[in-house]
């Protein structure tokens, strides 16, 4: 727990909140506004009565001054459900040599969800966790009681990169254990069978406020090496020997196109989209990406 | 090729190291886990034909490379009949160009001929020979054009650019003859002997080429036709008079050859008279067979015509033609004139001699002088043969008619009374008759009582061959005349007229043929028979050309027979009268050239029309019957080129010098070699990507 989430890291996420930008069903309230009207303290607006309304809710000074039924509507403040789907795969097990601390994707991509679900607890917003391969890895439901925290650093502690990718079987978990509007939040390569993983999140966000975090080493996006290598691939058995400044080109151009087809896709879908180059303090990223929720 | 080193040359089998690598090394590479290999063996897919091609390009400049170099390790060279434009050993030389000028190397390929290339070629060594090198010209169809060794460039240069191919033989293996000489004592060790030609066969037909070891000097031939030797030509060219087709009528028969080696078919051939087509017919020329293709036309009687046999141009158009001249003049008047007429035939006295005159000239027959009066109008020649003593009438007429330009021949026989010859004839003899010597058999002897035979009668001895009645039997062709025997002659007294001579003398020193002369006329008295009465010269190959000239020579006309077209470069003998002083020749260029010696003239250097003025004092007049043409050697046109075997044996390949010379290949390998290690460094682009990176640290 310690070693994810450091003191200083925290310090500087403290003065920001984190806003989801829908609003979202819950059962807390918080700082997210909920979509429905209901049992709230903050007065929001009067509407005419109508046959099926709550008779409490008339607001019978509204009567006495107008002689007309009024109902009174309030502003409910709702607690958020996040659910952190992180992606433990082989391709996640990647370090490249400039990588911020050496640390695997994998790694990053646990910091990056332990720091959003540490902000989440803080604002009393029920966190969840879905770690998956081929599989579903582990799982933890979203809640907001105390000790939760705790118990999702953990789990995201243990988690180990192999195997391969199935994303449509962890979204589909995603998908049975939430009722309420929640706020997904993805951490994977996209590597290695997530063809359609733009496809299944278009899917998801028609009930759910999706964020992608598209976490790339910085040897994927430029191929740094040189010389003759040998490569044998993390999730599949293929091995390539190749001149890597030959195909070095064609390979950046490949991977710009990938990245601009996911982008395009996303925000297609209104699926909020954030590349992350594992090269960039994971510090640098939370910021860039709360700045962009709270612009909202 | 061959090489200098052949030790070094196994190491051209390392240029199979590349390839092998190529083809089973496979470099041992670093292990690397990589996650988005999706993209990596995509990308690998696109590149690698690209990369392929360029990995097969790299391996064979890597082996082209270490090919090279082995290669200029082992010192190659190239071994060439063809002389370097530099020396061979870049030692000062002393050298000779020796430019074939002959006619056939007018040969024109594309827009020069084969002299013009040797022009160029010859100016090329010229200035590639370092100095001090000293360098000598010789030509093969004039020795008078050669220049000896000399250093001045300038000179040389000069020389070499104003020479123009001629249009005679050549003879190569006198040039080279030359050069040797010239050599014999030349000062550098280094000597060459260049020759400029297109090697044909019939430049080396002449002189042999001499043995180049006493000159220490080596050959090299040059071939600068490049064994082209397509051509055709007129080689001969016939004019025979058909006097059954009436008068004027000649057959006109030309030689034509093709010295290629494929057919011609239906080939124009056109027959000019005076410069004007009058005839064209068509001809097949096989190769190398002569065919004869034949004309006939009428000329007008009266004038002298030149008659031109044409082919089309090809690429040496001045062989493509052949002219020669005809001229018709009115027959000779000849009267012969019989002491002794006989009614057979072969016992009559004119019988061997109107055999040898008719029917070249037109010869009229009389026994006796009693109708000479009428007889002598318009006769050119009499002969009064075996004639007793005429009466002293004919002997006036004998004497108006020499006095006026005739001519008069007299023969002796058994009916000759030399008395009364002396005193009716008197000045008309070159000599007065003295005596009949009978010194052999005679005929005659038993019928007019004669029976003193001593020996076996006498030769000729002596000739006049500087006469231009005797001329024809210079040399060999005097044999015609010299086994002639004599058994009955005539003996002479002495004379003190200036104007009579002896053209032919027996052993015995006795005259047999004395000239004289009277007037405007010629006399020839011959001292025996012209039948085989006194001697056997009747019998002799030389009596009808003897008897033929004797005409020709005392009627002041043509001396010789009509003969063909001399060739460029031989004289020609100019038909005009002896009077004529003044005289020029016009060549077929327009050169006119006067004569100092008006009846010879030896400038025929160009094939065509030559024209004849002539005049005895003041204004020059054409003389259209002296024109002459002048035709090329028909040698020159085969230009079939000599064997390479053939060149071997010729003596100077057997002098201990090699005919080789060696063309270094090392420096243009280098250079070679250099090009590839630098192809191959940009496309390995090693060098460019060092290059970007020093240029990004110095910008910095």
């Amino acid at each position: 727990m310690n070693s994810l989430l450091h003191p200083a890291e925290i310090a500087k996420l403290g003065d920001l909140s984190l806003r989801a930008r829908a609003i979202v069903d819950g059962a807390l309230a918080g700082l997210h506004r909920s979509p429905r009207s209901g049992a709230s303290v903050d007065f929001a607006e009067h509407k005419i009565y109508s046959p099926g309304d709550e008779v409490r809710h008339i607001d019978w000074k509204a009567y006495g001054k107008f002689d007309k039924y009024y109902i009174k509507r309030f502003e409910e403040e709702t607690e958020l459900t996040a659910y952190l789907v992180v992606d433990a795969s082989a391709s996640m097990d990647y370090a490249g040599s400039a990588a911020a601390g050496g640390r695997s994707k994998l790694q990053y991509a646990v910091e990056l969800a332990a720091a959003l679900g540490y902000l989440l607890a803080q604002q009393r917003d029920r966190v969840g966790l879905v770690a998956f391969n081929e599989a579903v890895r582990a799982f933890l439901p979203a809640r907001a009681r105390r000790g939760h925290l705790r118990e999702l650093c953990q789990q995201l502690d243990a988690l180990r990169a192999e195997g391969c990718t199935d994303l449509a079987r962890a979204l589909g978990r995603v998908s049975e254990v939430t009722r309420q509007r929640s706020l997904v939040m993805l951490f994977s390569d996209l590597l290695n069978g997530s063809e359609d993983a733009i496809r299944l999140l278009r899917q998801l966000r028609v009930r759910h406020d999706v964020v992608l975090f598209h976490l790339l080493d910085h040897d994927e996006i430029e191929l740094p090496f040189e010389g003759a290598l040998q490569f044998e691939g993390m999730e599949e058995a293929g091995v390539l020997q190749v001149d890597v400044a030959s195909v070095r080109p064609a390979y950046r151009r490949r991977v710009a196109e990938f990245l601009a087809d996911c982008r395009r896709r996303a925000g297609e879908g209104d699926v909020e989209y954030q590349l992350v180059n594992t090269a960039y303090a994971a510090t640098d990223v939370l910021l860039q990406f709360l700045h962009r929720r709270e612009r909202r | 090729m061959s090489l200098a080193a052949p030790f070094f040359a196994w190491l051209v089998t390392l240029a199979a190291v590349p390839i092998a690598i190529h083809l089973w090394g496979k470099p041992k590479a670093q292990v690397q886990r990589f996650a988005a290999m999706e993209f990596l063996v995509a990308s690998d897919r696109q590149v690698a034909p690209r990369r392929r091609v360029r990995e097969l390009l790299l391996m064979l400049l890597r082996a082209l490379a270490i090919a090279l170099v082995a290669l200029t390790v082992a010192k190659p060279f190239f071994a060439t009949t063809r002389p370097l434009l530099l020396g061979t050993s870049g030692a000062p030389e002393s050298a000779v160009v020796v430019i074939d000028d002959s006619l056939s190397m007018n040969y024109r390929i594309g827009t020069s001929t084969l002299f013009e290339r040797a022009q160029r070629r010859a100016l090329e060594l010229l200035e590639s020979l370092p100095e001090p090198s000293e360098v000598a010209l010789a030509f093969t169809s004039d020795a008078a054009r050669d220049l000896p060794l000399t250093t001045d460039r300038a000179r040389l240069l000069q020389t070499i650019r104003a020479a123009r191919a001629s249009h005679r033989v050549g003879d190569t293996g006198a040039a080279i003859a030359r050069a040797a000489a010239l050599l014999s004592d030349a000062p550098h060790a280094e000597r060459h002997i260049y020759l400029l030609s297109d090697l044909a066969q019939h430049g080396f037909a002449g002189s042999k080429i001499p043995s180049l070891e006493a000159a220490h000097a080596q050959l090299v031939p040059i071939d600068l036709a490049g064994g082209l030797h397509t051509n055709r030509a007129v080689t001969d060219l016939r004019i025979a008079t058909v006097p059954e087709l009436g008068e004027g009528a000649a057959q006109i028969s030309a030689t034509l050859q093709n010295f290629s080696d494929t057919s011609v078919s239906d080939l124009e051939v056109t027959l000019r008279i005076d410069g004007k087509a009058v005839a064209k017919g068509l001809a097949t020329l096989t190769p190398h067979t002569p065919i004869e293709k034949r004309f006939v036309h009428r000329f007008d009687p009266s004038a002298s015509h030149t008659v031109e046999v044409e082919l089309p141009a090809d690429a040496l158009p001045v062989d493509d033609r052949r002219l020669a001249r005809i001229a018709y003049r009115r027959p000779i008047e000849v009267l012969l004139v019989s002491g002794d007429p006989r009614t057979i035939r072969r016992e009559d006295e004119l019988f061997f001699l109107e055999t040898a005159l008719d029917p070249e000239f037109h010869v009229t027959v009389e026994n006796g002088l009693e109708r000479l009066k009428d007889s002598v109008q318009g006769r050119d020649v009499i002969f009064l043969v075996n004639l007793p003593a005429p009466d002293a009438a004919a002997g006036n007429l004998l004497q108006q008619f020499v006095s006026g330009g005739g001519g008069l021949f007299l023969a002796v026989g058994d009916r000759t009374d030399c008395d009364a010859w002396n005193a009716v004839l008197g000045d008309l003899l070159p000599q007065p008759l003295a005596t009949l010597r009978t010194v052999g058999m005679v005929a005659s002897a038993r019928r007019d009582g004669e029976t003193r035979i001593s020996g076996n009668g006498e030769r000729i001895d002596r000739f006049d061959f500087r006469h231009p009645l005797l001329s024809p039997f210079a040399g060999a062709a005097g044999e015609a005349l010299r086994q002639t025997r004599v058994g009955r002659f005539a003996l002479l007294r002495p004379t003190p007229h200036a104007h009579s001579g002896t053209l032919l003398r027996l052993e015995s020193g006795a005259p047999l043929l004395v000239e004289g002369q009277q007037g405007k006329g010629r006399v020839l008295l011959l001292t025996t028979t012209v039948d085989r009465d006194w001697s056997d010269l009747a019998i002799q190959p030389g009596y009808l050309p003897l008897m033929q000239q004797a005409v020709r020579y005392l009627t002041r006309t043509t001396l010789a027979p009509p003969t063909s077209a001399v060739l460029v470069g031989q004289p020609q003998l100019l038909l005009i009268e002896e009077s004529d002083r003044v005289v020029e020749v016009t060549a077929p260029t327009g050169t006119v050239h006067p004569l100092a010696s008006p009846h010879r003239f030896a400038r025929t250097d160009e094939p065509g029309l030559y024209r004849v003025a002539a005049a005895r004092t003041g204004a020059l007049q054409d003389r259209p019957k002296a024109w002459f043409v002048v035709n090329p050697d028909p040698v020159e046109s085969d230009l079939s080129p000599l064997t390479a075997s053939a060149l071997r044996s010729q003596p100077h390949a057997t002098g201990g010098t090699p005919l080789v010379r060696q063309v270094e290949l090392a420096p243009g390998l280098g250079a070679l070699l250099l090009l590839v290690l630098l192809a191959e460094a940009m496309l390995s682009n090693r060098v460019g990507q060092r290059l970007v990176r020093k240029v990004g640290q110095s910008s910095r």
